[in-house]
C-alpha cells in the first residue's frame, strides 16, 4: 500500500469519526423534550412553515387540482 | 497490508488519478445532493413524529360551507360527558397578518390560569416570572417573529389591529427558545382572552377543541359518537395528521430520489460507453496484464477493487459534506424547499438524524450500476486474446 493511499484512508476515517462524534453528542433528547413542552403548552404541533398563507386554495392553472405551493393543508 | 497486489492496485489508482478525478467529483456531487435531501427530510420527520406524541389524539372543528368557523365553547362540555374522553382542551389560535399583509404570524392563546399551563411555561422558559408576565398585556414571540418585529422597529411592543378596528398594544415579554424554532418560529403566545380579542373571537367561542382517548380501541366508536353530536362537526385524529406529514415529506424526498435515479442511470451509461469504446489504453493495459500471466479473475479483481475504492471514497466524502451542510450549516437554500421561504424567515437548527437503512440503499443504488458499468466492458476485454487486446 502506498503512502498517499494510507493518507486518503486516514482522511476518510477522520471524516467518519467526526460525524459519528457530532451525531452522538447532539442534544437530540433535549431538543425533542423542548418541542414536546411547547406542544403541551400551546396544544399545537403545526410546523412553522414559511409559506404565504393568503394565497389561493386552488391551482390557477388546473382548477381541479390542489395548489401545489400550499403546504399548510394538514388541518384544512 | 503489504501484499504486492494491494501495492500495485494503490499505485495504479494514484498514477491514473487524473482519469478518475472527474468521475469522483460527479459522484460526490450526486451523493451530496441526495444525502442532503434525505438527511433533511428524515430530521424533520423524526422531530414531527416525536412531537406528535404530545399532541391531542383528536381535534374537533366546525365547518360551514367547507370553511372552518369558530366552535362554540359549550361543545367542550358535551365532549367531557362522553365516556373514555380525557384532557378536553379548547384551543384559540389563528393567523395575524401584519400591516403590509405580506407576512403573518400564528397567534396562540394559552389559558395561563390553569395550573398545568403554569408548570409547562416554567419548563419551557427557565427563568420566567409568570406573575410578572400576566400583570399586563404581554406576549412571548418566536425567534422569527422577534426578528421581523425588530426589523420594523417594534422592539418593545406591537399594536395589533383587531377585526373590530381597535388597536391593542401588547408588550414583547420574551422570546421562545431557539431550539423549538421548528414549531415556534412564526408563533406568538399570549393569554387566551387577549388572543380572542386580537383574533376577533367572542368569549364563548374557540377555534377548535382537542381531546385524548387513551384507549385506541375506542377511537372508532368515539369518532361515531362525535359525528352524531352535530351535523357541522369535523373530526381529525392524530393518525391522519401523521399520515399527511409523512406523505408530504415522502413526496418531497421521493421526488429527489427519482431525479437521482435518472441522473444515476445517465451517469452509468456514460461510464459504460467510456470503458467500452474510448479507452484503448485501458484495453492495452488489460492485455499487458494478461500477457504477463494474470488470470481473468485477477484482472476483474483489480478493476473491481479499483472501482470499489472510487465508489467508497466518493460516498464517504459526499455523505460527510451533506452532513456538514445540513446539520452544521442548517442547509441554506435547500431548507426552503421543505420549510418554505415566503413568510417570516426561519433559521431553524435541524436535529441530526441518520437513517442507516436509507443510507445503505443509496450506497447500493449507486454502487451496483457503477460497478456493472465498469466490470462488464473490462470482462469483455479480458476474455479476448491478449495480443488482440494490445493492438
Amino acid at each position: 500500500m502506498i503512502k498517499s493511499f494510507l493518507v486518503l484512508n486516514l482522511v476518510l476515517i477522520a471524516m467518519i469519526v467526526s460525524i459519528t462524534l457530532h451525531y452522538w453528542q447532539s442534544p437530540k433528547k433535549e431538543n425533542i423534550e423542548a418541542l414536546q413542552n411547547i406542544i403541551e403548552l400551546t396544544h399545537q404541533s403545526k410546523l412553522s412553515l414559511s409559506v404565504a398563507y393568503d394565497e389561493s386554495l386552488y391551482n390557477p392553472t388546473y382548477p381541479e387540482m390542489p395548489n401545489l405551493r400550499k403546504m399548510n393543508f394538514i388541518y384544512e | 497490508m503489504n501484499s504486492p497486489f494491494l501495492h500495485f492496485l494503490t499505485l495504479q489508482l494514484f498514477k491514473e488519478r487524473h482519469k478518475h478525478i472527474s468521475i469522483i467529483i460527479i459522484s460526490i456531487l450526486l451523493i451530496f445532493l441526495l444525502s442532503s435531501v434525505l438527511f433533511l427530510s428524515s430530521s424533520i420527520r423524526f422531530s414531527l413524529e416525536e412531537t406528535l406524541k404530545a399532541q391531542p389524539d383528536f381535534v374537533v372543528t366546525r365547518l360551514q360551507g367547507g370553511k372552518g368557523v369558530p366552535v362554540p365553547l359549550e361543545w367542550s362540555d358535551e365532549l367531557v360527558d362522553i365516556y373514555g374522553v380525557t384532557k378536553v382542551t379548547p384551543r384559540v389560535y389563528g393567523r395575524y397578518f401584519f400591516k403590509t399583509k405580506e407576512k403573518s404570524a400564528l397567534i396562540v392563546g394559552v389559558d395561563f390560569f390553569e395550573e398545568q399551563s403554569h408548570k409547562v411555561l416554567e419548563k419551557v422558559m427557565k427563568d420566567i416570572d409568570v406573575k410578572e408576565f400576566l400583570k399586563t398585556k404581554q406576549m412571548l414571540v418566536g425567534v422569527g417573529v422577534k426578528e421581523y418585529l425588530k426589523k420594523h422597529f417594534y422592539n418593545k411592543s406591537y399594536k395589533f389591529l383587531t377585526p373590530k378596528g381597535e388597536f391593542v398594544d401588547v408588550k414583547i415579554f420574551n422570546t421562545l427558545p431557539k431550539d423549538t424554532q421548528l414549531l415556534t418560529n412564526d408563533m406568538i403566545v399570549m393569554p387566551i382572552d387577549l388572543a380572542r380579542k386580537v383574533l376577533g373571537y367572542r368569549e364563548d367561542e374557540v377555534t377548535d377543541i382537542g381531546f385524548n382517548v387513551p384507549n385506541p380501541s375506542e377511537w372508532e366508536e368515539i369518532n361515531d359518537k362525535l359525528l352524531a353530536l352535530h351535523y357541522d362537526l369535523q373530526v381529525v385524529n392524530k393518525n391522519e395528521v401523521k399520515k399527511s406529514y409523512q406523505n408530504l415529506y415522502n413526496y418531497k424526498g421521493g421526488f429527489f430520489l427519482i431525479l437521482f435515479l435518472i441522473v444515476l442511470m445517465t451517469f452509468s451509461l456514460i461510464l459504460y460507453q467510456r470503458y467500452n469504446m474510448v479507452y484503448s489504453t485501458e484495453k492495452r493495459n488489460i492485455g499487458l496484464l494478461r500477457a504477463l500471466g494474470w488470470s481473468i479473475n485477477d484482472v476483474l479483481k483489480l478493476k473491481f477493487m479499483e472501482t470499489f475504492i472510487i465508489i467508497l471514497t466518493s460516498f464517504i466524502v459526499g455523505v460527510f459534506m451533506a452532513y456538514i451542510f445540513v446539520f452544521i450549516f442548517d442547509a441554506p437554500l435547500l431548507k426552503n424547499i421543505f420549510l418554505g421561504s415566503q413568510n417570516i424567515y426561519s433559521s431553524v437548527k435541524f436535529t441530526p438524524v441518520v437513517n442507516m437503512a436509507t443510507l445503505s440503499s443509496i450506497f447500493l443504488l449507486y454502487a451496483l450500476p457503477f460497478i456493472t458499468a465498469v466490470i462488464i466492458p473490462v470482462w469483455r476485454v479480458s476474455v479476448t486474446n491478449p495480443k488482440e487486446a494490445m493492438l
